[in-house]
């Protein structure tokens, strides 16, 4: 496979519209990340993205835990700014970090995990994308203007109308959250269609891995819940800009509307949150324990079900609403309900660990912290659930030290998780072993310290949401623990940072299958080519990597020899499946789409939009004198008001307009090279450099905390990468450099 | 179970209650909803503390046994390839389901029983408004009010039935019994009681020396008219600017004090000042217009936006029960109510305020000076 064999010829103009919308061939540089449909360049840039908010919003916990060290403290921030915080703070790491972290990974794995091309709408995913980052920086730049939201992540009506919330932070926040509903909307179809319509052959549902199993979940999950808060947002947005009344009581409105459809959504979004770093740990632990995923369609189907129940236990949240009895009782059991495919998935995670082999790299780290907090927070759950004592509990430390055992004990595992793992596949380098390590450590024991005693503190009556609170109540000395502990995390993620930092500078490089990995991304270069699989891979089975490496291990089992659920060569194969599956031989290559400005115009247009209605001027620019004398008719007045939004929501329509309009355009790429290795032959050869990687990977291990000699013996184990990886890798930047040409 | 296991179940349940004794905890409880709430609780408690061992262990005994600290090379040979095993599987299902039952029964029991007033008892209502950042207390039957400091009866059920003037807030005083929310437009209500007994067995062990100083029970203060105690009450539902400071305090009396409370409230105010620095103290309070919101009953002072002053001299709080009642702090809270609770009504619509620079920007006639402070102080604080 030299790189000679490899041609790149743009693809034929088509028509009218090639010549007004001429599409971008693969550019390189800022214009390339700015027009990019591919889905890994997407990936990246959520990752990315997603990781500077990860800092702000973790600045802001830090001050919320200087604010709370001690009791009666005032002098550090003001009320008003500590209520701007945790809002910022929950609406942050909720919206702008676990989520896109999550979404980066559908973008850049899932495809991979089915051997695809690419998402099935890659400039809807580019829009998506870009709606996440102007949405993201809408609602952050409220800051600037000294309007960040100030009425919690929940947004409880009536204190977020416009009586009690003057000024634009409500609308920042309102407004910031719908574009990222749409965001989020927008990628979740996407990857449905992805999942559903373009599974490498072979592949059934059953044989999806996990990690794909949990997108398509999660996917799922957004579509049906989005729909909720969008509904509830908007209805606010008409109470703040016109006076409708929706959730004013006074006029006939209802409040507690507001709650339930918050939660209708918000209760699934934390499933949303949680699933994916499920699927990621479910695909880690059986790498790491070199042996299956212990029952791997129960894990798959308890994750259904989570998904499925996640909307029937919403009012679990307003236990203390006063819904009556009934309601009260149904949904504790509800809630309860879920308790039970949830330890489903945690006994077989443990499961996969029994009689494994477990290597304890950094990904197994965190995936083995994981289970232990996500077990936490279920059993904190299970006594959320218990609506007698969860009038206690409710809005108290109690739950505030459970969601965050689910959501960074587990959700922000899950994903560090993922990140040691299938960095390697993204960047072609490896993560510092000993760096990781000291970065878990920090993180594991700084996360306990922090959030453990608030068990203690929400059962000793400290209430959320809180500025200070009295020296009487004796709640000090947890609280200053609470924030010893945030400190220890902040190093974490300083080391966590350094470690990115120093990797990207000079890192390990690596092979294609560093981990001795069990799926078919593994199968394909560090990082992987533009195009992804120069042949779309055939899917004998689950775990189809591993048992095309180990044939043997299929049989290992004895009770599996006369079902052998797990590698079935011969019987499954649809015959549809053999029909032309990317063949490259054909007279067009792989044809590759090129780059395009519109979804990122689109996208700027509705976020301009949004800043319009956010800043809407209700005199319409009108002095107050001339609106005496003067009677303004409504329309007119109204246009006046919401011109910058009429503008960018003008730039929005035509954006999509012109998206609508574009031609193919792009490239194709030709092997001319007709012998070249493919099939079973690549995955040998793949196998033994992973194996070679492996080992090396382990000799590093124990001089790695002396940084000059890892880095010595790094660029050892990079001379003796095999062979075939250096094609590889060759062939990989020739063809980068051919595209840019 | 081992019997090292069961001991280590023991300290960790033991820690748990035993850290838990603050003046709001919800594991020390003083009446018969905070115990039903905490024994259901106990018994989600050791559930998930059971399985908290076993799985635990097991997690452990996972990591400690199948750990593999060699290298993994391609003759490495592997591990016992299992997939997974229906029956365990099956048989963890119906485990979990089983537990799942012992938590629901009584849950379901008890989410009945504290939803339901108790039957066959005279229960006496109190009608509570919260608004940003204060507490409104009406007596009907009594014809009482009274604002962040109110007295219930001890062995006697009460039912509070909530209201909100404004935005959503949540009623809670924890060594009684969970919070229910106050949301406007909505009649929500809850019912509490004082157990004697319960109260009784607090206050010996208040004498014990294991018992921080003042953080676990507290009696009422001895220069306060009557014998009882004070329970801690605060808002759980963030309300505001100034959430943090919306809290109240719940007196629970004997029978012959709370007779005497209920005539003491009704009672007009009298100043313990001589008549003409009472009359003075007045004209001040008059003079900067304190009755347009406030009420002092026998005087002119006939406000009700905000809290009733009428006895206010004999509040153990102020400010909603966030400072304690000493003249400095009521100086304070009189010349800059901003500061104390930010963004509150009183500072809003009725101080001259300024912004950074010294400009005026909400003007308004109020602007106490330190003698006027004075005089106010004494005056209210003479308000028995």
């Amino acid at each position: 496979m030299s790189s000679e064999n490899m041609r790149i010829e743009p693809a034929p103009e088509v028509g009218f519209f090639d010549k007004i919308f001429p599409r971008q061939v693969q550019p390189s540089g800022l214009i390339g990340w700015l027009t990019t449909i591919d889905h890994k360049r997407i990936g990246i840039l959520y990752l990315v993205t997603a990781l500077f908010w990860f800092l702000v919003g973790g600045l802001e916990a830090i001050m919320i835990r200087i604010q709370l060290h001690k009791p009666e403290y005032q002098d550090f921030v003001s009320a008003e700014t500590y209520n701007q915080l945790f809002t910022m703070h929950g609406t942050t790491m909720i919206f702008l970090v676990i989520m896109p972290l999550a979404v980066a990974f559908f973008n850049y794995i899932m495809p991979l995990q089915i051997g695809a091309r690419d998402v099935a709408f890659p400039r809807m995913n580019a829009f998506s994308y870009w709606m996440f980052f102007f949405g993201s920086v809408l609602i952050n730049i409220s800051w600037l203007f000294g309007e960040a939201p100030n009425m919690s992540w929940v947004g409880y009506s009536p204190l977020t109308n416009s009586t009690y919330t003057p000024g634009h932070s409500g609308d920042f926040w309102v407004v910031g959250l719908q574009i990222l509903g749409v965001s989020s909307i927008v990628g979740a179809l996407n990857f449905i269609t992805t999942i559903v319509n373009m599974r490498a052959p072979g592949m059934t549902f059953m044989r999806m891995p996990v990690f794909t199993w949990m997108t398509l979940i999660t996917a799922l999950l957004v579509i049906l819940a989005f729909p909720a808060i969008t509904i509830c947002l908007v209805e606010l947005m008409f109470d703040r800009l016109f006076h409708t009344n929706f959730f004013e009581a006074s006029a006939g409105g209802l409040p507690i509307l507001w709650q339930h459809l918050f939660w209708v959504f918000g209760h699934p979004e934390v499933y949303i949150l949680i699933l994916p770093p499920m699927g990621m740990v479910s695909e880690i632990l059986p790498v790491f324990s070199r042996k299956p995923l212990f029952g791997y369609p129960l894990i798959v189907g308890s994750g259904a079900a989570i998904g499925f129940m996640g909307f029937t236990v919403w009012t679990h949240h307003m236990f203390t609403s006063g819904m009556g009895n009934i309601a009260t009782a149904a949904f504790a059991l509800t809630t309860m309900a879920i308790a039970v495919p949830t330890g489903v998935k945690i006994f077989n995670w443990i499961g996969t660990l029994y009689k494994g082999q477990l290597v304890m790299s950094v990904p197994m780290l965190f995936a083995l912290g994981f289970i232990y907090q996500f077990m936490m927070g279920g059993f904190s759950g299970l006594m959320h659930a218990n609506a007698v004592h969860d009038l206690q509990q409710h809005d108290s430390y109690f739950v505030v030290a459970h969601f965050h055992y689910v959501l960074i004990g587990g959700a922000l595992f899950g994903t560090f998780a993922g990140i040691y793992y299938w960095f390697p596949k993204v960047t072609g380098k490896m993560l510092s072993e000993s760096r990781g390590k000291a970065m878990f450590w920090f993180l594991f024991i700084g996360f306990n310290l922090t959030f453990f005693p608030m068990h203690w503190l929400g059962l000793n009556g400290m209430p959320r949401r809180i500025y200070t609170y009295a020296a009487r109540n004796d709640w000090g000395d947890l609280n200053l623990l609470c924030s010893c502990g945030a400190i220890l995390m902040a190093i974490a993620v300083i080391i966590f940072y350094i470690d990115l930092f120093m990797t990207a500078k000079a890192g390990k490089a690596c092979g294609p299958d560093p981990w001795d990995g069990r799926t078919v991304e593994w199968t394909i270069p560090s990082p992987p080519p533009v195009y992804n699989f120069k042949e779309t891979p055939l899917v004998h089975s689950l775990d189809d990597f591993w048992y095309k490496k180990y044939p043997e291990s299929a049989h290992i089992d004895e009770h599996d020899d006369e079902e052998s659920p797990y590698y079935d060569e011969e019987s499954s194969m649809h015959p549809s499946d053999h029909v032309d599956h990317g063949h490259h031989h054909d007279e067009h290559g792989i044809h590759m789409p090129g780059g395009s400005w519109f979804p990122l115009i689109a996208a700027f247009g509705f976020a301009l939009g949004g800043f319009g209605i956010i800043m809407n001027d209700p005199t319409g620019g009108y002095s107050a004198e001339y609106l005496a004398e003067y009677d303004v008719p409504a329309l007119t007045m109204l246009v006046h008001r919401f011109k910058f939004a009429l503008v960018g929501g003008l730039i929005g329509v035509l954006g999509v307009f012109a998206w609508s309009m574009e031609p193919i355009g792009g490239y194709n790429i030709h092997f001319d090279d007709e012998d070249e290795k493919a099939g079973t032959e690549a995955v040998k050869e793949s196998k033994k450099a992973s194996k070679k990687a492996a080992k090396e990977a382990a000799k590093v291990e124990p001089a790695a905390t002396e940084p000059a000699k890892e880095e010595a013996k790094s660029e050892d184990a990079e001379a003796s990468e095999d062979k075939a990886d250096e094609k590889e890798a060759d062939k990989e930047s020739d063809s980068e450099k051919k595209e840019e040409e | 179970m081992p019997k090292i296991l069961r001991s280590l179940l023991a300290v960790m349940a033991l820690m748990t209650v035993g850290c838990v004794d603050g003046v709001q905890s919800t594991l020390d409880p003083l009446g018969p909803v905070a115990a039903r709430q905490m024994s259901t609780f106990m018994v989600t408690l050791w559930v998930s503390l059971g399985i908290f061992a076993v799985v635990g262990s097991f997690l452990v005994y996972c990591i400690a046994k199948f750990r593999y600290s060699g290298e993994v090379t391609p003759d490495t040979p592997l591990p016992e390839q299992g997939h997974g095993s229906a029956i365990t599987e099956i048989a963890l299902i119906l485990i979990s389901v089983g537990l799942v039952g012992v938590i629901a029964l009584p849950t379901v029991q008890g989410v009945f029983w504290v939803g339901t007033e108790p039957e066959n008892e005279e229960v006496m209502v109190i009608e509570v408004t919260g608004q940003q950042w204060w507490w409104k207390f009406d007596y009907p039957d009594l014809g009482v009010t009274c604002a962040n400091e109110f007295a219930i009866p001890a062995g006697k059920p009460v039912r509070f039935n909530l209201k909100s003037a404004d935005v959503q807030h949540s009623f809670w005083i924890p060594r009684l019994g969970g919070k229910m929310d106050l949301l406007p437009g909505q009649d929500n209500w809850l019912w509490l009681e004082a157990d004697p007994a319960l109260l009784a067995a607090n206050n010996d062990q208040l004498s014990t020396a294991d018992n921080k100083e003042g953080m676990r029970f507290e009696h009422l203060p001895d220069d306060y008219p009557f014998q009882g105690y004070v329970l801690y009450g605060q808002c759980a539902e963030f309300c505001g600017d100034s959430h943090a400071f919306m809290k109240f305090r719940c007196l629970v009396l004997d029978d012959t004090n709370w007779q005497k409370w209920v005539q003491w409230q009704k009672s007009d105010a009298s100043s313990t000042l001589s008549p003409d620095e009472a009359k003075a103290g007045y004209k001040t309070f008059a003079k900067n217009k304190c009755g347009t919101c406030h009420l002092i009953r026998g005087t002119n002072a006939r406000g009700i936006v905000g809290p009733d002053l009428t006895h206010i001299g004999s509040r153990t709080s102020i400010a909603a029960g966030w400072l304690e009642n000493t003249p400095d702090n009521l100086g304070h809270w009189i010349q800059n109510p901003g500061e104390v609770k930010p963004g509150n009504i009183m500072w809003k619509t009725g101080y001259k305020r300024l912004d950074e620079n010294g400009e005026v920007v909400a003007n308004s006639q109020v602007e106490v000076d330190d003698s006027e402070k004075d005089i106010l102080v004494k005056y209210l604080s003479s308000l028995k």
